[in-house]
């Protein structure tokens, strides 16, 4: 790839929401006609900075240039203009519209009197389509579509506005791997026609197959831009990683007992290929991956939550079918949520009410609540997590997002369970309540019971777990002790490893 | 320390806002209640009053029914219609000389038949319950109609009242000065705000309201709890249709059907009188006694049903719009 | 790939199922009472269809925007007596048109601002308009019909025929070409459809829904307002029985029965009227086959209960309740 005049040049950009500084100093160079990957870990700010060259967020300082140009981009619609295109990773379309109507939805050419024209609008689309040379015609209908075509779709849609510059956020995150290789043939095809493309993935695979350059960004700075060819994954892995451990783990060796949960080639909706897993008594078990490796799928199929297709799993030694989350609570499973908000809380109902909902029976006599052991109840757990409040008949949404999760994970003390699936706990929450949510992981261990800890940040797995499985699309890669693992190695295995596509997809 | 001092005043300040916001809905019907005496001096006599609150107990018991499916954001079209069905069944049962306890019983379990019914359709089927129900409550219509032979009215009280003197008597007698329909509306009232409110099923029923999704991954069985809903409503208002029935000594097909009006009414004004605009127990009591002063304020009046439906209709949008904008004023 | 075979069959059976299903009722009530099939008897039924048909593309376009309207059939009656009023008071058509369209405009407003500014859900918003509008009725008749006598120009309209064809049933079939069009082959058709099947893709694609959801109701609110003139021209005036409740589920069954058509229960103007003629066909072969008139109201709650089953249980998955 000859070194091309720059595109789209990126100067000092910052951005802050109030105190929190999400980007500092952006310098970026993309170069025309050149695949540029955008790297970072979670929370690095690599989704903000395309939110701000797309119009969605406006930048606190800095400037933008387009072919040397400084450009005003204020909206999604200055940044169409200056041809600046995005595919977002959740392709939003109206199933029952066909091909032409999707990819002109918001934009389409009309005859006078606000008439489609169809006919125009049908040949545009399928010029596109066959460029890209794809499987299905501008007359077929969404909803028939698999995600691999209508990801092919809403490229076909950027296209239509020919784009100097198009961004790919994600794309790969629901595409099976023979889609993968579909989308990276239309990917070259595009850089040939002199299309420059931003590519954002975590998945260093696909970013060695068909990027040019990398950008690493790492808390909130550009951490530096390499040729793809003059580098390999783990150099590009300690540039995003680079931090020291830091001592804020509780952890204490606890008394490692029976297998409490044993999971055997479990298949459940797209995202769960095959997961086989055990965990003990006592033991906290890390579950690292990316972001839709199937890690929080997996424990939904096991709570009862998913639908399984295929797969045995072993409670405490015994055959366990999941039917319902009521069942796998009794049956000894707790689930402590990934999306509090939307998952975890009733934001209406007070922090008494909102601990009674696993155990309401517990507290109640002949079916009705008895607000003395309520009252008790709550107390205890509202002092053993330190939860902030002014008292037990708070409503949930006054209180901070870390005693929220609090009081999520105090709903599972009224009764004893074995196994706890604690889905990323610690997202949003301030260090404080992180240390007590850590603390009473440890505690819950010692007791006997068996935790499975899922999480993205690779950091608090390496401090608080005992043992670390990875998953990548679908299955377990890689099992550490976590003594013997590094932050490096589990991000290189999360990013898919050394293991070379099995062609093993439907 | 001076943050703290600073801190209580703009508190107290507010204290009357607050109060106003919360009861506010409190004060303007009281406010409406004495126009209602300056229009016509009869209506707040104590005798009215009384009268008012006797008639209430079959408006409270339906709409009690209608606060159960609409605190799980289901509703109930189907609730006048089974009280209506109820009311006929339990008449033409006795017509036929089907012993009075025994006509109940069976009555009963229509209402539990209908309930289970749209607990199959709503939780397990998955219907929307506005459509539902609607269904529901033309199909209970047609087979009340087929029933009595087009809408014949079911005349008991011309029966000896040796056959349908207990059967009259839960509507018509009365202990100690107390009638039996008043003591059965207030046994309903207390039952239900310990179901509603207190008791474990309620507070599942809380739970969907508020976060359908966090209630699943807690461990509540949703599609029981909304079930539970249907099931309850159904039998509330089979209950209310006996009691009318036993009442009145006659059932007439889709007499009770306006009932439904009056039930939303209620329910929606329940939710006024709620601190977070929830529908609740003691507050759809209130909205009942409300709808009944209006509807026997009209009547002293002699008002026709044209006002009364351009009331109901006025009620329900003041309701809905004092809450969101409540609400949304919160967020 | 064998799997997904298998649902496309099982999709393309689904699809039929609702045609087919008609097709058997109709026959096989048909052969116990031949006189259905008299041609004078088809136009009676195509005759009968028409105000439901109308009610029912008004409800459409609406439900199309992903609005609701509880207060439709409530419109229609309202429209309808006070159109049958100006008759009477001013023998005026012109009027009757005038006073129907400009209630119905009135009234898609109300509810409009009430569900987008006002941010109230759009089923209570219209359960109350609902109340409003029966309350208008019945202060304008007084509890009484309002019988209109033969008037030229305005009685024809509905109850005149050409070559044989009901003239109502013609208006249905333009009525119902124009709004298929309309929401087909037009930009704002196209985007209210987008606003109501995906909201989210709608906004991400830069459309304000708010302002296609009002632009819903003003169109249903006209087209009702028209219902209600057709309706006091069929009747010949207004009764003073309150139907509304009637209209509103044999309007939403055609809805949801004419979305079964297609397999992504797509609602459609062509599937509504067909759905429509469905239901005033049945009522009719009922009567004829000796049942009488309030079986038909049962019969009407059924087919409303397995139209929206057919279309929802495809959607069914772990712990999801529909709610609304």
């Amino acid at each position: 790839m000859p070194e091309g005049p720059v595109l789209l040049e990126c100067r000092n950009i910052c951005k802050a929401f109030g105190q929190n500084k999400v980007l500092q100093d952006i310098n970026l160079e993309i170069r025309k006609g050149e695949a540029h990957a955008l790297l970072g870990t979670n929370g690095a700010g690599k989704s903000t900075l395309v939110k701000i060259i797309t119009g969605v967020y406006s930048k606190s300082s800095g400037d933008i240039l387009l072919d040397g140009e400084v450009v005003d981009i204020h909206s999604p619609q200055d940044s169409e203009r200056h041809g600046i295109a995005i595919i977002h990773q959740d392709q939003q379309m109206v199933p029952l519209f066909d091909v032409t109507r999707n990819a002109f939805l918001g934009s389409e050419i009309t005859k006078s009197g606000g008439r489609l024209d169809l006919k125009t609008m049908r040949k545009q689309v399928q010029e596109k389509l066959e460029f890209m040379h794809v499987d299905f015609t501008a007359d077929a209908q969404v909803a028939s579509l698999t995600v691999g075509q209508r990801e092919q779709v809403a490229i076909a849609s950027a296209l239509l506005k020919n784009p100097k510059l198009l961004i790919l956020d994600e794309p790969t995150a629901s595409l099976s791997s023979k889609e993968i290789s579909r989308l990276f043939e239309i990917i070259n095809l595009l850089k040939e026609s002199g299309v420059t493309i931003i590519y954002i993935s975590h998945h260093l695979d696909e970013i060695f197959n068909i990027t040019e350059r990398i950008t690493v960004l790492r808390d909130s700075r550009v951490q530096g831009t390499v040729e793809t060819k003059n580098i390999d994954p783990k150099q590009i892995i300690s540039m995003m990683i680079g931090r020291e451990l830091k001592d804020l783990y509780p952890k204490e060796p606890a008394q490692i007992g029976d297998v409490a949960l044993k999971i055997d080639d479990l298949y459940s909706g797209k995202l769960v290929r095959g997961v086989n897993l055990e965990v003990r008594r006592g033991e906290i078990l890390g579950l690292a991956g990316l972001v839709g490796a199937g890690r929080t799928e997996t424990m939904l199929a096991v709570y009862g939550a998913e639908k399984v297709k295929k797969g045995n799993i072993l409670l405490k030694g015994e055959p366990y079918r999941p039917v319902s989350p009521k069942r796998a609570g009794k049956a000894g499973i707790a689930f402590i949520p990934e999306d509090r908000r939307n998952e975890g809380i009733v934001p209406a109902m007070s922090i008494a009410e909102n601990l009674s909902l696993s155990a309401t029976k517990s507290w109640a006599k002949r079916g009705i609540i008895r607000r003395k052991l309520q009252s008790q109840g709550s107390g205890q757990i509202i002092k053993s997590l330190n939860i902030v409040c002014t008292g037990a008949g708070q409503l949930l949404s006054e209180l901070s997002g870390g005693n929220q999760q609090k009081v999520v994970i105090g709903r599972w003390l009224i009764d004893k369970y074995d196994v706890f699936v604690f889905d990323q706990p610690t997202t949003g929450v301030d260090v404080g309540a992180k240390a007590e949510i850590y603390r009473q992981m440890v505690k819950l261990a010692k007791a006997g019971g068996a935790i499975i800890f899922i999480s993205s940040e690779n950091e608090e797995l390496l401090g608080i777990c005992d043992r670390i499985a990875v998953m990548c699309k679908g299955r377990i890669v890689k099992e550490f002790q976590a003594k013997e693992a590094t932050e490096q190695e589990l991000l290189y295995w999360s990013a898919g490893g050394d293991e070379q596509e099995d062609g093993n997809d439907e | 320390m001076e943050n703290k001092t600073i801190k209580t005043t703009a508190f107290s300040k507010n204290k009357a806002g607050e109060f106003f916001k919360t009861y506010g809905a409190v004060v303007g019907m009281f406010l409406l209640l004495i126009v209602f005496q300056i229009f016509d001096n009869r209506f707040l006599q104590p005798a009215n009053l009384w009268g008012i609150c006797k008639n209430s107990a079959f408006l409270i018991l339906m709409a009690l029914g209608m606060t159960f499916a609409l605190s799980v954001r289901g509703i109930d079209f189907s609730i006048a219609q089974v009280a209506d069905a109820a009311a006929v069944i339990s008449a033409f049962l006795i017509l036929k000389d089907v012993p009075p306890m025994m006509a109940l019983l069976l009555t009963l379990l229509f209402g539990l038949f209908i309930g289970l019914s749209n607990a199959l359709l709503m939780a397990y089927l998955g219907v929307p319950a506005l459509i539902g129900t609607l269904g529901t409550m033309f199909i209970v219509r047609s087979f009340e109609l087929v029933l009595t032979n087009g809408a014949q009215p079911q005349v008991l009280f011309t029966m000896p009242r040796s056959v349908t003197g207990t059967f009259l008597n839960i509507g018509q007698g009365s202990v100690l000065g107390l009638p039996n329909v008043m003591l059965i509306g207030i046994l309903a009232i207390v039952v239900i705000y310990f179901v509603r409110e207190r008791s474990v099923l309620g507070r599942h029923m809380d739970a969907i309201n508020g976060n359908v999704r966090s209630a699943f991954l807690s461990g509540i069985d949703i599609r029981k709890t909304f079930a539970a809903a249907f099931i309850l409503s159904a039998l509330l208002a089979a209950v209310a249709g006996i009691l009318i029935c036993s009442r009145a000594g006659s059932a007439t097909p889709r007499a009770t059907e306006s009932y439904l009006n009056d039930c939303f009414v209620a329910v929606y004004i329940g939710t006024l009188l709620s601190k977070d605009k929830r529908f609740n127990v003691l507050g759809t009591v209130i909205g009942c006694l409300f709808v009944g002063c209006i509807s026997n304020f009209f009547t002293l009046m002699g008002m026709g049903n044209g006002i009364k439906q351009l009331c109901n209709g006025f009620f329900i949008l003041m309701a809905v719009m004092m809450g969101t904008a409540h609400l949304r004023k919160k967020n | 790939m064998m799997n997904s075979k298998k649902v496309d069959f099982r999709n393309a059976v689904m699809r039929r199922s609702t045609g087919i299903a008609m097709v058997a009722i109709i026959l096989i009530m048909g052969i116990r009472a031949p006189l259905f099939f008299a041609p004078a008897n088809l136009m009676t039924v195509l005759k009968q269809s028409g105000i439901l048909c109308m009610t029912a593309i008004s409800i459409t376009s609406v439900l199309i925007v992903g609005g609701f309207d509880m207060g439709a059939g409530a419109m229609v009656q309202l429209v309808c007596n006070l159109a049958a009023g100006m008759i009477i008071s001013y023998s005026n058509p012109a009027l009757s048109w005038g006073v129907g369209i400009g209630v119905g405009l009135a009234f898609g407003l109300l509810n409009s601002f009430l569900v987008v500014y006002l941010h109230i859900p759009t089923f209570v918003t219209t359960l109350g308009t609902m109340y409003l509008m029966n309350g208008l009725s019945a202060l304008y008749n007084k509890g009484t019909a309002l019988a209109i006598k033969e008037t030229a120009g305005f009685t024809v309209l509905t109850q005149g025929s050409i070559l044989g064809i009901p003239n109502i049933f013609l208006l249905v079939i333009l009525l119902c070409g124009i709004m298929h069009w309309f929401f087909k082959y037009t930009r704002t058709g196209l985007r209210m459809y987008a606003c109501g099947e995906n909201r989210n893709a709608a906004q991400l694609h830069g459309l304000n829904v708010g302002k296609y959801l009002i632009l819903g109701y003003l169109i249903s609110g006209t087209l009702l307002g028209m219902t209600g003139v057709f309706q006091c021209s069929y009747n010949y005036g207004a009764s003073a029985v309150d139907y509304g409740m009637d209209f509103l589920v044999k309007a939403l069954a055609s809805a949801y029965l004419g979305s079964t058509f297609s397999r992504t229960n797509e609602l459609s103007m062509i599937g509504t009227v067909i759905a429509g003629i469905f239901i005033a066909a049945l009522s009719n072969i009922l009567i004829i086959n000796g049942f009488s008139n309030q079986i038909v109201s049962g019969v009407l709650g059924f087919v409303l209960i397995l139209s929206i089953l057919l279309t929802v249980i495809k959607k069914r998955d772990i712990g999801q309740i529909t709610i609304f």
